[in-house]
């Protein structure tokens, strides 16, 4: 060992020159082993904690104190030295200032409130706490700032009291500030320390002002109603203070004061306006602006002219921090700028433009903020330029248009994305961009803003539901891949093991993918005008699932869920049934998560349904051949599914596969149009020729479509139910039938019934989501509706913030999309005569030259339908395509069942507060609320001590005195008794106190339990009367007992048997009142 | 309330955990190589916030509810170090990010040229320095000058002049970390526009 360790190492810890040669390693020593130990440190701590072990049961101070400094070191890295705090419990209380340094550094890394050592640690700290040394003194005032706990509290609180009022400001700022940590475990010393502290804000030091501006901050945060009485005090600080820290801790102050005294706004807006102009500090210029949103300034002040001034000032600073280029400014100018938009929103959206700018900055700090602002001020003119921007935020940085052609063609974008992932970046690194690789939850979140943003109330900002459509296929392709929930492992989403897996991976919430396949359900379900499109846009994704969703975890599989739901409901929309039912039945269809495949169950037969229960086309021989080979199809599929592991699925697949067979037999039954067979049910059409008629099989045309015909499905408030009033008579508690046990039994013959009932919680599913959606109309204008196709159709061009949105379309949406939608807009305009087409139309504007040429004829008549422009439902019926500029108001449908009772909002809330109940309690349960200071005792703490309380004590009081009183005069006259009946018979053996103690027991007890509402104050009083009442030497509930006893039994209970009883009884009084306490 | 101070290097060694909430060991280290999956990542352009890691993230509904919770993270890259601070939101994030910067100079001017090995090799002076700065959650201290003068005072109790002890431990450490003090290479554009260059606090 070289001396420069030894010197090094003896500079540390200190004694070590006192023993020269040093066999025990110093925290240098273990410093630099480590070092040397790279690649295998862990062997090498555990050697060290194994040497560290036995060192701090040395008798030697100084390697005791040298082990225990390594502990702290190596406690850094994760390993626990809860193990030893008695030793540091030792070194805190050793002679030599370093070690005891030493000690409380350990202390306050190691100990916890349920350390057991703590309760011998009262001592050593009201020893220290009395040092005239000022470091030792302060050493002990940091230490128990970390290590405090309730019984602690409680009993140094009178010494730190007094510290409060040391001669040296360096300890007065320190245990003002312990102060706080005491109040957290024992909210009494607030009472009694409270005016010392109010005499601290008047302190001649800053800091130890400061400091004690800093614990009211905390305190009034808390339960701000204490601390209005010092309102003057802080107001005149606020004017007068030159520190700006403090500066801002009273302003933050202020901002709990002011929602319980309205009228210190007036007067603490001048002082605020005028920081806000003069300080050169940005963060106490940020304060003040926050204070004024978050204290609700502006808020009182809404609608004065001074407040709107006021409000404009604040907008404008913000702004300015916006534009000013530092991240860190414009990251809490945003979160700023969010509060605002609750009382100002029409002034932030003033600000627009540099909003905007911020969703695509490089910071995805930054980004997300203003995400979250933006959601707040969206509306019908930005939201598709908002959209169209996040959008290409998602797109991978491959701006080649060749590629994306390929792309279009390939359609794994996703399995591109997933292997692509570590190329993205280098690529990126390499050519030198911006552009940063976004993390998987940073495109979750955006595309579930999104989805927030377009479907806010109901959909009210929504100007083109079918862009909304095709907005939703291109966020499926961008969905990030799925992490640790893959289908098939578990039962699906609704497993509680992977839900709680996705839980603590930071998911959460529902899938993306799913919550995209919402909304399209959503829109199908509720947007009858664009239901064909929703439905070919869910066709598209079954359609070409295998590919666009590989098993290995593609992301955004799980919009199949909704996707699926819709093709059955909506057959009637499909594009291309036939090849639908192919994609359905596809036996890789089964690796597909469990629940997706339930809902694939159930779409099946409904398409079925749909493609054969067309009674108008004829039963042929052709058509009876593909018709029984898709239901063989069918069939096997379903059979692959009947022996699923999941229940739901096979339940499903179950019911359908019987109805199938049956559908074959009565299929292979029916004789095909031309062929003379026998014994079918219906065969009325017959010719007297050869030829012979046949219906398609009744189970086609009536027993499958009736499954699912019935009436359509809307949405429906899932409160609904709860404004059905229970008709009289109707008793919910009585069974319906008292043999349950014997039904469950035989349901197994039920089975096709309950098929039936998948398609009802499909339906209850359904209705789930619209939970908080509130129904609104919206109107568009047709004069708007001209603008946007005018402007669609305008060449690339201008991406300013108004108009044109289409030429960034095809920078955000996939070429396929961008075709589709192309063709589709010719179509709609075809008829449209304010529609200049680009093509060979055929049509020519009449030329008013050209006179004589013009042909009367060739002027296309067009015949307006004035009967089915009435209203928006109207509409539905006529082919959407054919009137695009009718189309002026699209419907959405509300939930049914609401808008009946007002209180619809209150009931949301109250919806939206169990699920964070529910959420909370998970939360709990897994301990995430590390970091968090219980604070819960002050919660609603009163500095005063509550007048009823004190009454109540009184009262007791009294009360039990006037017991006392009266209860000594009858004692007295039952030992009167007792010598007379002694004197008679001395011998005589008394009965057991049976019934009658039982019941003077319990009122004991009562007694115990009653009176003393609230621990505290009550608790000593009631000591107070015990002890008064053993000084006395009989005690009152004894006594009374005593005299119960005597009265009960009319006997001669012994002198010496009462005193016993006596006895026993005070002890159980005692501890009735000790649990009362606890 | 601060939450809870961390100091750690590039590679996420850590090098002061200073929690002013028990929490367990476990969950620290967690958290802190969460925070550092967050902050390694950052350009170093971006601003100087962090958002929640999972560890400490809440749903919108608890946020709103509980003002107890953590909800800044705000963090300063030196050299080979990441100062952090978490605190919740009745602290200002500005103002954090200058208290950073104080608790760095300190440092500078206790160690002179501080670099990650001063505070490796010191670790206990390093909680010192911040013991005298932030006290169990709360801010006691922002004036460079008080808070150096008091370590260096409490040095002196050990009758053992504190000043020398950087220096021997400096000349004895391998000299890997040496050329870039952390001082020197601070972010300079991280405090745009707050405050004075010269960093006191009551100052600005």
């Amino acid at each position: 060992m070289s001396s420069r360790t030894l010197r090094a190492a003896g500079s540390l810890i200190p004694g070590s020159r006192d023993s020269p040669i040093m066999f025990e390693k110093s925290l240098y020593d273990l410093i630099r082993g480590l070092r040397a130990h790279k690649g295998n440190e862990r062997a090498y701590i555990t050697q060290s904690l194994q040497e560290c072990r036995t060192e701090a049961k040395s008798n030697d101070m100084d390697i005791k104190c040298a082990a225990i400094l390594k502990l702290i070191y190596l406690e850094m890295f994760g390993h626990s030295m809860a193990w030893a705090s008695f030793h540091v419990l030792e070194v805190m209380s050793s002679q030599k200032f370093v070690q005891k340094r030493v000690g409380y550094l350990a202390a306050v890394q190691s100990f916890r409130l349920d350390t057991d050592v703590l309760m011998l640690a009262t001592n050593l700290l009201k020893k220290d706490l009395s040092s005239p040394n000022q470091f030792e003194l302060s050493l002990a005032i940091n230490g128990l700032s970390h290590i405090v706990s309730p019984s602690l509290a409680r009993d140094l609180t009178p010494d730190l009291i007094a510290k409060m009022n040391h001669s040296n400001p360096y300890i007065r700022k320190k245990a003002v500030l312990v102060m706080y940590k005491i109040f957290l475990q024992f909210p009494e010393a607030l009472r009694t320390s409270f005016p010392r502290l109010r005499e601290r804000l008047e302190d001649s030091d800053e800091t130890v002002v400061s400091a004690t501006v800093n614990v009211i901050c905390e305190l009034a945060r808390k339960n701000p109603k204490n601390y209005l009485p010092l309102a003057p005090q802080l107001f005149n600080l606020l004017t007068t203070s030159k520190n700006n820290w403090m500066t801002i801790k009273i302003i933050k102050l202020f901002a709990s004061l002011t929602p319980l005294e309205p009228r210190l706004v007036k007067k603490l807006i001048p002082p605020i306006s005028n920081i806000i102009q003069t300080t050169t500090a940005m963060s106490l210029l940020y304060e003040c602006i926050n204070g004024l949103i978050s204290g609700g300034l502006l808020t009182n002040l809404a609608g004065t002219t001074e407040g709107e001034d006021l409000a404009v000032i604040c907008i404008n600073k913000l702004r300015g921090f916006l534009v000013e280029g530092d991240s860190n400014l414009k990251y809490v100018a945003l979160l700023a700028l969010t509060k605002m938009t609750r009382t100002h929103g029409y002034l932030v959206s003033a600000e627009k433009d540099v909003i905007l700018e911020c969703i695509d900055d490089e910071d995805v700090s930054i980004r997300l903020r203003a995400l979250e602002l933006v959601v707040g001020m969206v509306d019908e003119e930005i939201l598709q330029q908002v959209v169209g921007r996040l959008i290409r935020q998602l797109k991978p940085p491959t701006d080649d248009e060749a590629e994306a052609m390929e792309k279009e063609d390939e359609y794994d974008y996703d399995d591109e994305d997933d292997d692509g992932e570590e190329k993205l970046t280098r690529k990126t690194q390499r050519k030198g961009k911006q552009t940063l690789s976004l993390p998987d939850d940073y495109k979750d979140g955006v595309i579930r803003r999104i989805i927030e943003m377009c479907s806010k109330d109901t959909y009210a900002n929504m100007p083109d539901f079918e862009w909304y459509i095709d907005v939703l296929v291109q966020l499926v392709r961008y969905c990030p891949s799925e992490r640790k929930r893959v289908g098939g492992t578990g039962h699906g989403a609704l497993d509680d093991e992977d839900f709680e897996e996705a839980y603590t991976a930071g998911a959460g919430k529902a899938d993306v993918g799913e919550e995209i396949g919402r909304e399209l359900r959503n829109v199908a379900v509720r947007v009858k005008t664009v239901r064909r499109q929703a439905t070919e846009a869910a066709e598209l994704l079954v359609g070409r699932s295998s590919m666009m969703f590989p098993a290995t975890g593609g992301g955004g599989r799980r919009v199949l869920l909704a996707a699926a739901w819709v093709v059955g409901e909506y057959a009637e929309h499909l594009r291309n049934p036939n090849e639908t039912i192919d994609s359905l039945i596809q036996a890789s269809n089964a690796s597909l998560p469990p629940d997706v495949v339930a809902t694939y169950v159930q779409a099946i037969p409904k398409v079925y349904s749909y493609l054969t229960s067309n009674d108008s086309i004829a039963w042929t021989a052709a058509r009876k051949s593909t018709v029984t080979l898709l239901t063989s199809r069918v069939i096997e599929f379903l059979e692959l599914l009947s022996s699923s592991p999941h229940l739901e699925v096979q339940e499903r697949a179950v019911g359908f596969l019987e109805i199938f067979r049956l559908g074959k037999e009565a299929i292979a039954e029916q004789p095909a149009n031309g062929i003379r067979s026998g014994d079918t049910d219906e065969n009325d059409d017959e010719d007297n020729g050869v030829q012979v008629v046949y219906d398609p099989p009744l189970i086609l045309t009536q027993a499958i479509p009736s499954l699912f015909h019935g009436f359509e499905l809307n949405p429906v408030a899932p409160r609904a139910q709860r404004k059905v009033p229970i008709p009289d008579g109707l008793d919910l508690e009585a069974p319906i039938n008292p043999q349950l046990a014997f039904l469950l039994s035989a349901a197994d013959y039920d089975a096709a019934e309950s098929g039936e009932d998948g398609a009802d919680t499909e339906a209850d599913e359904e209705f789930e989501r619209f939970y908080y959606q509130k129904p609104v109309v919206i109107a568009e204008t047709a004069a708007q509706r001209i603008d946007r196709a005018a402007a669609r159709d305008t060449p690339a061009g201008n991406n300013a913030l108004t108009g044109s949105y289409q030429s960034g379309e095809d920078t955000y949406l996939d070429p396929d999309i961008l075709a589709r939608r192309k063709a589709e807009r010719r179509e709609r305009n075809r008829d449209d005569p304010f529609y200049i087409g680009s093509g060979n139309s055929g049509r020519t504007t009449p030329n008013p030259l050209g006179g004589e040429q013009f042909d009367i004829d060739s002027i296309p008549i067009m015949k307006l339908d004035l009967g089915d422009g009435g209203g928006g439902v109207g509409l539905v019926k006529g082919d959407v395509r054919g009137a695009p500029v009718s189309r002026t108001k699209v419907e959405i449908a509300g939930d049914e069942g609401e808008g009946e009772e007002d209180d619809d909002g209150e009931g949301d809330e109250k919806g939206n507060a169990i699920a964070g109940g529910v959420r909370i309690k998970g939360r709990k349960g897994r301990g995430k609320d590390i970091l968090n200071i219980d604070s819960s005792n002050l919660v609603g703490f009163s500095l005063e001590e509550p007048e009823e309380d004190l009454l109540a004590q009184e009262e007791e009081v009294a009360r039990a005195k006037k017991e006392v009183e009266k209860l000594r005069g009858e004692m007295a006259r039952a030992a009167e008794r007792v010598k007379a009946a002694n004197a008679q018979q001395t011998a005589e053996v008394s009965t057991p106190p049976g019934p009658a103690e039982a019941t003077a027991k319990k009122k004991k007890k009562k007694k115990a339990t009653a009176p003393d509402g609230d621990g505290g104050g009550g608790e000593t009083t009631k000591k107070k009367v015990t002890k008064k009442k053993k000084k006395e030497g009989t005690q009152q509930q004894g006594g009374n007992e005593d005299q119960q006893a005597a009265a009960a039994e009319g006997s001669t209970p012994m002198v010496k048997k009462k005193k016993k009883k006596r006895r026993s009884s005070t002890a159980e009084a005692g501890e009735g009142a000790g649990e009362d306490a606890g | 309330m601060i939450n809870a101070v961390l100091v750690f290097n590039n590679t996420g060694q850590p090098r002061l955990t200073k929690f002013y909430s028990q929490i367990d060991v476990a969950l620290q280290q967690r958290l802190i190589s969460e925070i550092f999956t967050l902050v390694a990542n950052r350009p170093p352009s971006a601003c100087n916030f962090l958002p929640l890691p999972p560890l400490l993230q809440k749903t919108s509904s608890e946020a709103l509810s509980d003002t107890d919770q953590p909800t800044r993270i705000i963090y300063r890259h030196y050299a080979t170090l990441y100062f952090i601070i978490i605190a919740d939101d009745l602290e200002s994030e500005l103002g954090l990010l200058d208290l950073i910067q104080v608790f760095v100079e300190c440092l500078d001017r206790i160690f002179e040229n501080v670099c990650e090995l001063d505070l490796i090799f010191n670790f206990e002076t390093l909680h010192q320095v911040l013991a005298e700065m932030i006290q169990g959650g709360g801010v006691v201290e922002v004036d460079r000058a008080t808070i150096v003068d008091s370590v260096k005072r409490a040095a002196k109790v050990t009758k053992r002049p504190q000043a020398t002890l950087p220096d021997v431990t400096r000349s004895g450490s391998p000299s890997s970390g040496r050329s870039t003090p952390v001082h020197m290479s601070h972010r300079g554009s991280g405090v745009t526009g707050i405050g004075s260059n010269d960093f006191v606090w009551s100052g600005r």
